[in-house]
């Protein structure tokens, strides 16, 4: 499996591109990435909510409660005007940095 | 479903944060476990499975809590954030001193959420230890202020007495002016040495009298004790010997409340009985008198002349403080000094013959026994906190259980030993802290309380405060009882079984065997403590009771008692009737409501006075026999029936038994018995123990024995003379009345002030007062140790009640089962009462060996009933087993209620 520093380094990014599609709940962030990774990266909720908490207090993701007949209320996450800037520096910082790698390797 | 919110609530050590951010994280992280587990539930894992598997996801609650506190701290600089929060992690892994104290911190602030949540458990144990610091903390304040401080003068160590006692009879016996003079110049120990008497003086002011305590004292005595004015001077040798310098040293408080604080008193003239003299310098403050038991106020101070004092070998008076060389042991210092005492036994041997050289340390004068009276004392109030420590233990022990499901689960996930360990240290530390808080205010609270009933024998509790030693005291006590009551519970929990803690499926309330059996041990131990403790109190209370049941003078309560000092206390032990006493008890028997009057020179109760050996008829004088010690009190007629002393044989005194030529004397019963064993006392002819005698008396009265050195002291042979102008300066005027004694204190103001308005009226009680006085000291250590036994029973029925509960509830699945089963429910019961009975029973076993080591301690401390009294410890055993008995009832009676189908569906 992946290295834990190579998972850490991901998840800001990870994050940030799921709730681009729409507002989420930490577990299901969790679970997404699970599935669409086909069960490749797992993240404990003991890395994935102190990365949540941080992008939080840093302007990049903000939540709030939401209330759905019949079940628990649950804190929903959604990208800030500040997070879409981030993410797509991100992005550009990531896809910039896995190129020159797959060069480096001869890709 | 388990309750997530609160298992989250109660394991995550969050930083301290805005409720609100606190509050969601709780719930957010509760739903994430709960999706996690129903997932797990859902993918067809069991009950246990799916919680192990969801709680699976966090490992580390403390390094998950300190991640997320990291994580709130809006980090602004970019990428370089992530490098600092490496480093921190990085740090917080590899341990080091940094580690422990984030840990400390967060195990504290973890604590103070847990305990919060909690009031009536934290209330319950910080009082318990309140009580139990608060009572060390007050006595040892006691102690440290009468015991431990040095005394208040230079080199306080080398500060010693002298005394000259015979051979045979070790005692405080004080020096004559000629022996003092000898031992002065002819022995080289000490660096300087003073002699001095006390003195009553009456010191007049503007328009009234007051009698204060004086000193007369050589110039010696202070530079010995190495004490100087705060104003003025204190006075020369030369000034001393010569009796025409009349010269006085004040002491602060008299300054202050008699003189308006006015530095122009020095060098004025003030009147002390009725004699000019010129103050010369000014005492300070702190400035104290050593004396016999205290260190008292002493508000005179004027110059002793001893080169011209009385020729008397035999007139001991005489009272020494001296500093002694450096380096020189009190041993070869008095061997020093004995060497001329059998030099002066040769020489003057109707004076000295068997006379020795005693020295005593200063310090063992000043304290007395005031160390083997609050030794024991200080020993039972910390058996009090040991019983608060393991109360609380037994608190936290009987709480860990409910939480050892908590804790193995813990455990399980990797948190080790050590760091749960440490967790409940800090939890017990904090309670401890809140405890020994409490304990400070109580005892602030309790000392002033106290301070009434505080023993006057105690010296130096004028000076009782908290002060840094008090305070770091309490500290070593509240962190030592931190250690104690945590270690117990702790020790306990760090051997949790994970496996069958975890497998047993009772989520709650399942203590390992090992708990259960600490808690039995920590039962026994506070029974065993109780019974000491309470067995102390009731041997205590018999002592008080036996000191105080006997009442030898009629109606004491009915007894109006004041005193006065004459100005010139005669020393020439003249055999002439008192004109001034005769007038005054003449007036005073006229006053309406006087049934009868009467005076004194020593009153009973209140210690030695004047005496001295007698020769009964048909011995005869030898200078190297000892004769038993007699005391010698001066009374008038009218004496025994106002203080209520019972006439055995023969008559009282009569006006004319002084003045016929032949003196007649009364004695009391002891010297009667002694002296003609079998015999009748009346007619028979005793005289002094000396060459010539100085009294050649008839005895015409035997009266009943009258205590003289407190309630408990040994009965000495006493003689009562006719009042005649005595060795003996003070005068105790008593007088009888069918009303309120109380009520002739005017009238014994006016008929004094008739007389001579120069005489101050001191010391006014009633008979009863006199009895309270001396029993003050019994009363206050009595009253000490049945508040502590009070205390302590208060707490082993709480204990027993809460364990047995805990007990029963523990059992409960069992009993159930049990009576399912078809057992007796009577049996439950039987089963439920004979643990608790079994407990008290064990813990009375190890208290009659806890009160045979006690018995030494404890057995200088009582009266008339010894330390191993079997009624006592019988009682005392009974009485605990009847509180064991009622506490288990209520748990018991439960326990026979038991539902068998609810108390097994509980499973």
């Amino acid at each position: 499996m992946f290295s834990a520093e190579l998972k850490k380094g991901s998840l800001e990014l990870i994050v940030l591109t799921l709730l681009d599609e729409r507002p989420r709940h930490g577990y299901e962030i969790g679970q997404l990435i699970e599935t669409r990774s086909r069960g490749q990266l797992q993240f404990r909720v003991t890395s994935l909510y102190p990365v949540l908490y941080r992008m939080e207090s840093r302007g990049w993701i903000a939540s709030r409660w939401v209330e759905r007949a019949g079940e628990h209320r649950r804190n929903y996450y959604s990208l800030t005007a500040k997070g879409r800037r981030i993410l797509a520096e991100e992005q550009r910082r990531w896809r910039a940095f896995t190129a020159a790698v797959d060069l480096v390797l001869g890709g | 479903m388990p309750d997530f919110k609160r298992f989250v609530r109660e394991n995550l050590p969050l930083p301290p944060m805005k409720r609100r951010r606190e509050e969601k994280i709780i719930e957010e992280l509760a739903l994430q476990l709960a999706d996690l587990y129903r997932a797990a539930r859902a993918r067809g894992l069991d009950d246990q499975q799916a919680l192990a598997d969801a709680l699976g996801q966090i490992p580390d609650w403390e390094t998950f809590a300190s991640d997320i506190a990291s994580a709130q701290r809006p980090n602004l600089h970019g990428a370089g954030h992530r490098a600092a929060d490496d480093v921190d992690a990085a740090l917080r892994r590899r341990g080091g001193a940094r580690r422990v104290i984030a840990d400390l911190g967060q195990d504290a602030r973890y604590a103070l959420r847990t305990l919060g949540r909690r009031p009536v458990f934290l209330f319950a144990t910080v009082f318990t230890l309140a009580l139990g610091i608060g009572a060390n903390t007050a006595i040892f304040s006691v102690m440290h202020a009468v015991l431990l401080r040095p005394l208040p003068y230079a080199a306080p160590d080398r500060l010693v007495t002298v005394w000259t006692p015979w051979e045979t009879e070790p005692s405080f016996n004080p020096l004559s002016a000629p022996d003092y003079r000898d031992f002065r110049d002819q022995a080289a120990v000490f660096e300087a040495w003073g002699a001095y008497t006390r003195e009553t003086m009456n010191l007049a002011g503007r328009d009234d009298v007051v009698r204060v305590a004086g000193i007369a004292c050589t110039p010696g005595t202070l530079e010995a004790l190495g004490v100087a004015p705060a104003l003025g001077r204190l006075f020369t040798t030369a000034e001393a010997e010569d009796p025409a310098s009349r010269v006085v040293v004040v002491s602060d408080r008299l300054w202050r409340n008699r003189f308006g604080a006015d530095p122009a008193l020095v060098g004025r003239e003030i009147v002390i009985d009725k004699e000019s003299r010129t103050v010369v310098g000014i005492m300070p403050a702190a400035f104290r008198f050593p004396s016999y038991g205290t260190l008292s106020r002493a508000d005179l101070l004027l110059p002793l002349a001893v080169e011209s004092g009385t020729p008397d070998r035999g007139a001991y008076y005489l009272f020494t403080i001296g500093r002694l060389r450096e380096g020189l042991a009190l041993a070869s210092a008095e061997a020093e000094l004995g060497g001329v005492a059998a030099r002066l036994a040769r020489l003057y041997p109707h004076s000295n013959a068997q006379r020795t050289v005693r020295i005593v340390p200063l310090r063992t004068l000043v304290l007395q026994d005031a160390g083997e009276q609050l030794w024991p004392l200080m020993g039972a109030t910390a058996v009090i906190l040991l019983l608060a420590c393991l109360n609380v233990a037994a608190l936290l022990l009987a709480r860990g259980a409910g939480r050892s499901t908590e804790s193995a689960v813990r455990a399980a996930l990797g948190a080790g030993r050590a760091r749960l360990v440490r967790q409940m240290l800090t939890e017990s530390g904090v309670i401890a802290l809140f405890g020994g808080g409490a304990g400070l205010l109580l005892a602030w609270w309790g000392l002033a309380a106290l301070e009434g009933t505080m023993p006057s024998s105690l010296p130096r509790l004028d000076d009782l405060r908290l002060d840094g030693t008090v305070l770091a005291f309490t500290l070593a006590a509240t962190v030592l009882t931190g250690l104690v009551f945590g270690l117990i519970p702790a020790h306990a929990a760090s051997r949790v079984d994970v496996a069958p803690t975890l497998r047993a499926g009772a989520p709650t309330g399942t203590p390992g065997r090992r708990q259960s059996r600490t808690l039995s041990l920590v039962m026994v131990t506070q029974f065993a403590l109780t019974f000491v403790l309470a067995n102390g109190a009731f041997l205590m209370l018999r002592s008080l009771w036996n000191a105080t049941a006997i009442q030898e003078l009629g109606d004491p309560s009915h007894v109006l008692i004041g005193g006065y000092t004459p100005d010139t206390p005669k020393r020439d032990w003249l055999q002439e009737r008192d004109g001034f006493v005769e007038d005054l008890l003449e007036r005073l028997a006229a006053v309406p409501g006087v049934e009868a009057a009467g005076a004194t020179s020593r009153l009973p109760l209140m210690g030695a006075g004047w005496s001295g050996g007698v020769l009964v008829e048909g011995e005869t004088y030898d200078p190297d026999t000892r004769r038993q010690t007699t005391y010698y009190t001066c009374v008038t007629p009218g004496w025994f029936d106002a203080m209520g002393v019972r006439l055995l044989q023969g008559r009282f005194l009569r006006p004319e038994d002084l003045s016929e030529g032949q003196l007649r004397i009364v004695v009391n019963r002891t010297f009667g018995d002694a002296s003609w064993p079998g015999e009748n006392p009346i007619g028979k002819r005793v005289r002094s123990n000396s060459e010539t005698p100085w009294f050649d008396a008839v005895v015409v009265g035997v009266v009943e024995d009258v205590r003289q050195n407190g309630l408990e002291g040994r009965i000495v042979r006493e003689i009562y003379f006719p009042f005649f102008p005595s060795f003996a300066s003070e005068r105790w005027v008593t007088l009888r009345t069918a009303g309120d004694p109380l009520g002739l204190v005017p009238a014994l103001r006016r008929e004094l002030a008739a007389l001579d308005p120069n005489l101050a009226l001191s010391r006014v009680m009633t008979g009863a007062d006199l009895y309270d006085l001396a029993a003050r000291g019994r009363r206050f250590s009595t009253l000490l140790v049945g508040l502590y036994a009070v205390v302590a029973l208060l707490l082993i029925m709480a204990g027993v009640w809460g364990v047995m509960a805990f007990h029963v509830a523990e059992r409960a699945h069992e009993m159930g089962i049990r009576v399912a089963l078809g057992a007796d429910r009577w049996r439950v019961f039987g089963i439920v009462m004979a643990r608790g009975l079994r407990l008290v029973l064990a813990g009375v076993a190890m208290g009659l060996a806890g009160a045979a080591v006690a018995a030494k301690a404890v057995g200088s401390q009582l009266f008339g009933v010894g330390p191993l009294d079997p009624l006592s410890l019988g009682a005392v055993g009974a009485f605990l087993l009847l509180v064991a008995f009622a506490a288990t009832l209520a748990p018991a009676l439960r326990a026979v209620r038991v539902d068998p189908v609810t108390a097994m569906r509980a499973e």
